[in-house]
């Protein structure tokens, strides 16, 4: 079933405790700044019965890089696609900006979100997809232009301002007219880069975005990615087999697995010097597949 | 008595005229009512309630395992037993529209289907609206690729209405058949009609292929 | 109502049943041999046959059903071969089913993978070997569902019969209705003995004809 909008019937009870976090309108500037940007706590995700994490705790600040690693089958893109409420979660609550995403604050009590709130908390985060997901009947520019336009409302030509500039920003301003059929797989992943970072969102996520990409078109997407890093307020989340460039990018890189954080740290030492087991073998078997 | 007689041609021309007017109205109306109609019930399949979707497919599935002639006279003779009169016109083309627009919302449904999870996501990522991803992202690309499919249909509607005579709407066929019982002689009349729908199923059919190529260039699906 | 037509009209009824069924099977029997040997022809490497083969399934499946019964039924006697209207009903649908039958055959055919043929030319198979024994046996299998299908909408195009005066199940249900004048009533059961008729029969038949075959087919090739 092609079902978009996914309600949160199941999340869990027993979140009482989390009101007392401040609601950001009450908190003081200081106070905002401090408080993650995103935050899981407890999250739990479950297929059936099979556990895909179990009480994730994780808290991401403002502006901080973030790398996820790990071997398949241990969570890591299910994290960024529960943020995307692309999946539900059986139980614990994510917070993005201080606000709870999946559950809303009615009464003083936490009840599951519904439409309205889910597409408020939503807008502050874009997504890029391993397979691009550009849609197949419109231009580059139409990609860009699509939500600015049908979700924020913006006028016709100050949307297509705006996805110009961002074409421009990821080299492709003189293929604004062209179809995805039309553009090599890191020109559509550049697209796909420039589409979500149109919505202005706070917090981006990456899901293994160069995976699906021939080895000479990864360099291009990783390029525009640093950029977006230097230059950018922007708070991001990545799924990546990039050691490379997780080290070199990354405030902290965490390592799953299982459905657990085993291990996270400073890049230079979680890649250069882990201390975790699962850790080692997993980083010893990635290098010698190079 | 010769084989084939051109004079009874020209003679039987008036009637064909006259019931090839009706059949073409027929089938476009109905045509558009299968199709509208079609596209609801494919988009109704899709909601999340499985009663409705359940239902919805269950009525699609008697439909179309029943013979259109019996659904047309049901339509037709059931509502005056109640004090409904529908005129045979309304009953006629209505009931061939719903008949195939069970066949129309399969078609539908495939294209919805063959529509990538990522497009869906990547809409939900966006946080397009429901309406707005269904418009402008989703149709698009399902509608396409199935248009042969139901210009097919719209040929194989055209090769139904012959049936509407049952309840007394004078189509190309019916016409033939009034001018051959008239003049003893049904040759040329009935043949008439066969190659005017022969001529017309061939030609259909090329439009419908042509238009489908144009379509898969005009939104980059192949 | 009184009780002497209701009797009367549930037998009509059922004897109607009788008839649409008889001439289903009558007509699917026609069909399957000719739409086999249409559809074959259709593959065939000669091209003035695979063009005889076109011109028969193009003429059948584009002039309406019903126009070439009315061609059986009131011009043939013109010519001087006045068929029963029993004969029209089975041979007239039969033989417009057997053309979308052929074109099912066909598109099985040459669904086949090409390694398929390549292979049996490797292995030097004549060319009737490769079709019954290679081609044959994975064609059957994807015809089956599509011929499904088609079974169902003969059974429904046996309703046109009512036009040439055989009193099969809609025109019985019908006449029942007529004489009555619970046009509900008779229709609706009329209606539901369709339903029945194709997804109780017909489909669970085409659903283990298919089983059988795949499991066959299954065996075989380990064997």
């Amino acid at each position: 079933m092609n079902e978009p909008m996914l309600r949160f019937e199941n999340a869990a009870k027993g979140d009482e405790g989390l009101t007392v976090l401040d609601k950001p309108d009450t908190a003081c500037n200081d106070k905002v700044m401090n408080e993650p940007m995103v935050r899981f706590e407890n999250v739990t995700k479950r297929y059936g019965s099979l556990t895909v994490l179990d009480e994730l705790n994780l808290d991401i600040a403002r502006n901080e890089k973030v790398c996820i690693i790990g071997p398949s089958g241990s969570g890591k893109t299910t994290v960024l696609r529960m943020l995307m409420t692309l999946e539900q979660i059986q139980g614990g609550v994510i917070w993005v900006d201080g606000e709870p995403l999946t559950h809303m604050q009615e009464n003083g009590q936490m009840v599951p979100a519904n439409d309205r709130h889910l597409r408020r908390v939503r807008s502050k985060i874009g997504m890029v997809f391993q397979h691009f997901n550009l849609f197949p009947h419109m231009t580059a520019l139409q990609n860009c232009m699509e939500a600015p336009v049908s979700v924020l409302g913006l006028p016709k030509k100050e949307a297509e301002a705006r996805a110009s500039e961002l074409l421009d920003m990821v080299g492709l301003g003189d293929k604004r007219n062209h179809f995805p059929i039309q553009l090599s797989g890191g020109q559509k992943q550049r697209v796909a880069i420039a589409r979500a970072l149109a919505m202005r969102p706070k917090v981006m996520l990456f899901d293994e975005v160069t995976s699906a990409l021939d080895p000479e078109l990864i360099g291009e997407v990783l390029n525009v990615i640093r950029k977006l890093g230097a230059e950018h307020d922007l708070t991001m989340l990545m799924v990546t087999h990039q050691m490379g460039f997780a080290k070199e990018f990354s405030d902290r890189v965490c390592f799953f697995y299982g459905g657990k954080i085993v291990e996270q740290g400073p890049p230079d030492q979680l890649l250069g010097n882990p201390q975790n087991e699962r850790t080692r073998q997993f980083l010893s078997a990635v290098l010698e597949a190079r | 008595m010769s084989i084939w007689d051109w004079s009874y041609v020209w003679e039987a021309w008036p009637y064909l005229y006259r019931g090839a007017i009706v059949t073409i109205q027929a089938t476009v109306l109905s045509f558009v009512i299968a199709v509208v109609l079609g596209l609801i019930v494919a988009l109704i399949r899709q909601s999340p309630n499985r009663y409705v979707s359940t239902t919805m497919t269950e009525l699609v599935e008697f439909i179309r395992s029943t013979p259109l002639l019996l659904q047309v006279f049901f339509v037709y003779f059931v509502g005056p037993q109640f004090g409904i009169l529908i005129p045979a016109w309304t009953a006629g083309i209505g009931m061939l529209g719903i008949h195939y627009a069970a066949y129309c919302s399969e078609v539908f449904r495939a294209g919805i289907l063959a529509v990538e999870e990522g497009q869906w996501e990547a809409c939900t990522a966006l946080n397009l609206s429901r309406m707005r991803t269904w418009r402008t992202i989703i149709l698009p690309q399902a509608i396409p690729p199935i248009v042969p499919a139901l210009g097919n249909y719209f040929v194989g509607m055209f090769k139904e209405t012959p049936i509407l005579a049952a309840i007394a709407i004078l189509e190309m066929l019916q016409q033939a058949k009034i001018f051959g019982a008239n003049n003893y002689r049904y040759t040329e009349a009935i043949v008439m009609v066969g190659f005017f729908f022969l001529v017309f199923s061939l030609v259909a059919s090329a439009i419908v292929q042509s238009v489908s190529i144009w379509l898969n260039r005009r939104y980059r699906l192949q | 109502m009184n009780e002497f037509p209701l009797t009367f009209s549930v037998l009509a009824l059922a004897h109607g049943l009788l008839i649409t069924i008889i001439v289903t099977i009558g007509a699917s029997l026609v069909a399957v041999a000719l739409g086999l040997i249409a559809g074959l022809i259709r593959v065939s490497s000669l091209w003035p046959l695979r063009w005889l083969a076109v011109a028969y399934i193009e003429f059948f499946r584009g002039t309406s059903l019903l126009v070439q019964v009315y061609l059986l039924f009131f011009v043939l006697p013109f010519f001087g071969v006045a068929l029963s209207p029993w004969a029209v009903a089975i041979f007239g649908i039969g033989m417009n089913y057997s053309a979308y039958l052929a074109e099912v055959v066909r598109a099985a055919i040459q669904a086949v993978d090409r390694g398929q043929y390549e292979a049996s030319i490797a292995l030097n198979f004549p060319r009737l070997t490769m079709m019954r024994r290679i081609v044959a046996p994975q064609a059957i299998r994807s015809m089956l569902p599509p011929s499904g299908n088609l079974l169902i909408e003969l059974l429904k195009s046996t309703s046109l019969v009512f036009f040439i005066t055989i009193t099969e199940f809609t025109t019985a249900s019908k006449l029942a209705a007529d004489a009555t004048g619970n046009y509900l009533l008779f229709f609706a059961v009329a209606l539901f003995g369709y339903y029945f008729l194709a997804r109780a029969l017909i489909t669970p038949l085409v659903r283990g004809l298919e089983r059988r075959l795949s499991s066959g087919f299954v065996r075989e090739a380990l064997a």
